[in-house]
């Protein structure tokens, strides 16, 4: 009978109190490591998918959902920037060394749907990394016919919304996700849809599948006619929030009659909900990043300092529940003192049975301590796996709502840290009743009971 | 002699402040290998005799001896190591510990003697074997019979072959034929282990087992 065997033994001799304590701890070392991670993984992947992003413009209102809504593809578009926003800056090159629009507005099955136009495959814009094919996994990048596009910007200007569009029109009854010969070609623009990795793996899209996007995000109303989009490209995977995106090329989409609603109200101008800016270096980052500050009909972001305020506002919720959460843990290894110090009058008994066998003060000592090691351990451990079987559990609801992949197989120095303070705090909880036994008389604690 | 005391003295202090004596012996010799039944009523101090001679109380006053070792001289953890190694303890209600089984009780007075597991087990299994129940080994104590208990109490009390088995009044809580049987055997294994026997009692009974019996009164001053 070594030391652990007495521990276990004693423990098992208590299993529902033993069981109840260890749940105490437990539970709060579940909520401990699910909000470490969750933190670290907040942090890290909210800096590290933004990477390489530099401004985003867009309609005035928040700086904070233009950034979200721009490049985690989450929360609502707040409205309409002018098309020609985009050419003005275009006409800059010395300054801008990339403009990407985004045209929201559709989905599909879920999954959000961007116009953009070729710029999108540009070595510049970070992700995936490469240029033209090399940001795909299988596929060619879409054409976005620069004649198509203005023919169907002068229409709009024009006030000839979806003059194009009957032509198109054939009326079959089709499935979405299957080869079918109708409209894919919208007025003269090919249709076509590049989309994110987990679009395709989820969905099961493959090359020359077509897909028909409904308006609004949530695909809540169907479009008007049948509209098509021939899946032409997959993109590499990237772990980021592009990967639950279908991109489609931006003639195209002003092409649909609903898309006529894209225009700025009150005038005939096409509307984008945002355009990515990538600067000529910092400096020229700078100049625009000020010059565009000072336009009061539109708002630019920049996005390493939005992600930070994000960042900061959130951090002071996220420290106020660690803090709940350490109290829960407290209160469990507190649980441990008491659980143990309340059976010490019944131990008192097999304290002085082992005194009397040759047992040493120090040994009796060793095992209330370690008892009390072993609960909190015990807690500390199934905690842990608690808590990121709780981040597996939450993982494709955030993915969803906050455009994070959260991975909860990793372990953080954190937690072991956390594992730690809690078996020491168990021990020292332990030494409160461990001094009792200690100093138990055993002589008297011998005698037959009354 | 393997057990010698010289001018024992215990005294309490009672919660008034008053000092009340509780042993007085000038002089108590036990040779090896002998069995010797002590016989006295209850609270004249059978307990706290057998409680000094095995090093869980120190004595007020006087000199205690067991194999040549001066106990009442060594400190509390040089005592414990003692009783571990080489006193057997038998109690009136048995004093197993109820989280463990019948051979795991055996066992635990081995580990507190420093005993590796292996050799702790077959030990415990062979004197298990000796007083009967071998079939009882992974029994907790709360499905034994009172008899079957203090056997294994016996058991645990020689598991260290040690130089005196101390048993205090080992029948207290027996029916007759129990009782009858637990004597029995204390004196059988004691004997084969070449240990001294060293038994207090009020019961008539148990002494009658004894051909060495003495009066706690007739020892003490």
């Amino acid at each position: 009978m070594n030391l652990v065997q007495l521990i276990e033994r004693s423990i098992n001799q208590r299993k529902l109190s033993s069981i109840l304590t260890v749940a105490n701890v437990a539970l709060g070392m579940m909520l401990v490591c699910a909000i470490l991670v969750g933190r670290r993984e907040v942090d890290e992947k909210y800096r590290s998918q933004s990477r390489g992003f530099e401004l985003v413009v867009g309609p005035t209102g928040s700086t904070l959902q233009l950034v979200l809504n721009a490049i985690y593809h989450v929360d609502q578009s707040q409205g309409l920037l002018p098309y020609a926003v985009l050419e003005q800056l275009r006409e800059q090159p010395e300054y801008v060394r990339l403009a990407v629009p985004y045209a929201l507005g559709d989905s599909y099955r879920g999954y959000r749907v961007v116009a953009t136009d070729e710029d999108l495959f540009s070595k510049h814009f970070p992700l995936p990394a490469g240029e033209g094919r090399e940001k795909l996994a299988s596929g060619r990048p879409f054409v976005c016919d620069p004649a198509a596009l203005k023919d169907a910007l002068d229409d709009l200007r024009a006030g000839r919304v979806g003059t194009h569009e009957e032509a198109g029109e054939e009326g079959e009854d089709h499935d979405h996700d299957h080869d079918h010969d109708h409209d894919h070609d919208h007025g003269g623009a090919r249709a076509e849809a590049v989309l994110g990795a987990t679009v395709a793996a989820r969905l099961g899209l493959e090359l020359g599948d077509h897909i028909e996007p409904s308006h609004n995000v949530e695909g809540a109303i169907a479009h008007a006619g049948h509209h098509a989009w021939e899946v032409v490209g997959i993109l590499r995977e990237t772990g980021t929030p592009i990967d639950r995106v279908v991109f489609i090329n931006l003639d195209s989409f002003y092409r649909i009659p609903e898309h006529a609603g894209g225009l700025i109200p009150g005038s005939n101008e096409p509307g984008l909900s945002s355009v990515l800016l990538f600067g000529r270096g910092a400096f020229a980052k700078l100049r625009l990043y000020g010059a565009l500050r000072n336009r009061s009909d539109l708002q630019v972001a920049d996005v390493a300092t939005e992600i930070h305020k994000l960042l900061d506002l959130v951090g002071g919720l996220r420290e106020f529940f660690l803090v709940m959460a350490w109290l829960v843990v407290v209160t469990g290894v507190m649980s441990i003192m008491v659980a143990i110090y309340n059976t010490m009058n019944e131990r008192r008994r097999e304290i002085a049975i082992m005194r009397a066998l040759g047992a040493r003060r120090r040994r009796i000592l060793c095992v209330i301590v370690g008892e009390a090691v072993a609960l909190g351990g015990t807690g500390a451990l199934v905690g842990t796996l608690l808590g990121h079987g709780l981040l597996w559990l939450a993982r494709s609801r955030v993915e969803s709502f906050a455009g994070l992949r959260l991975d909860p197989g990793r372990l953080l120095p954190e937690e072991i840290l956390a594992a730690g303070a809690v078996i020491l705090v168990s021990a020292l909880a332990g030494l409160v009743p461990a001094m009792k036994a200690y100093r138990t008389d055993v002589a008297r604690n011998l005698a037959p009971l009354s | 002699m393997a057990i010698k005391l010289e001018d024992l003295r215990m005294t309490w202090r009672e919660p008034d402040g008053r000092e009340r004596h509780v042993l007085d012996v000038p002089l108590l010799e036990v040779p090896d290998a002998s069995q010797l039944c002590l016989v006295g009523h209850s609270g004249s101090g059978k307990t706290t005799l057998l409680n000094v001679i095995a090093g869980i109380v120190r004595p007020s006053a006087g000199r205690v001896f067991v194999g040549g070792e001066e106990i009442s001289a060594m400190g509390e953890a040089q005592r414990d190591l003692f009783r571990a190694r080489h006193v057997g303890y038998v109690f009136q209600t048995f004093n197993l510990l109820q989280g463990l089984t019948a051979v795991e009780n055996v066992m635990l007075a081995m580990s507190f003697a420093g005993v590796a597991a292996r050799p702790a087990r077959e030990r415990a299994e062979h004197l298990l074997d000796r007083v009967g129940l071998s079939e009882r080994r992974r029994a907790r104590p709360a499905t034994m019979s009172v008899g079957e208990q203090q056997r294994v109490a016996i058991a645990r009390a020689l598991a260290n072959r040690p130089m005196v088995v101390l048993a205090d009044e080992p029948t207290a809580n027996l029916d007759e034929r129990n009782a009858a049987e637990t004597i029995d055997l204390l004196r059988e294994t004691t004997s084969e282990e070449n240990s001294i026997l060293l038994l207090v009692t009020h019961d008539a009974e148990v002494r009658d087992r004894f051909d060495d019996v003495r009066e706690l009164r007739e020892i003490s001053r």
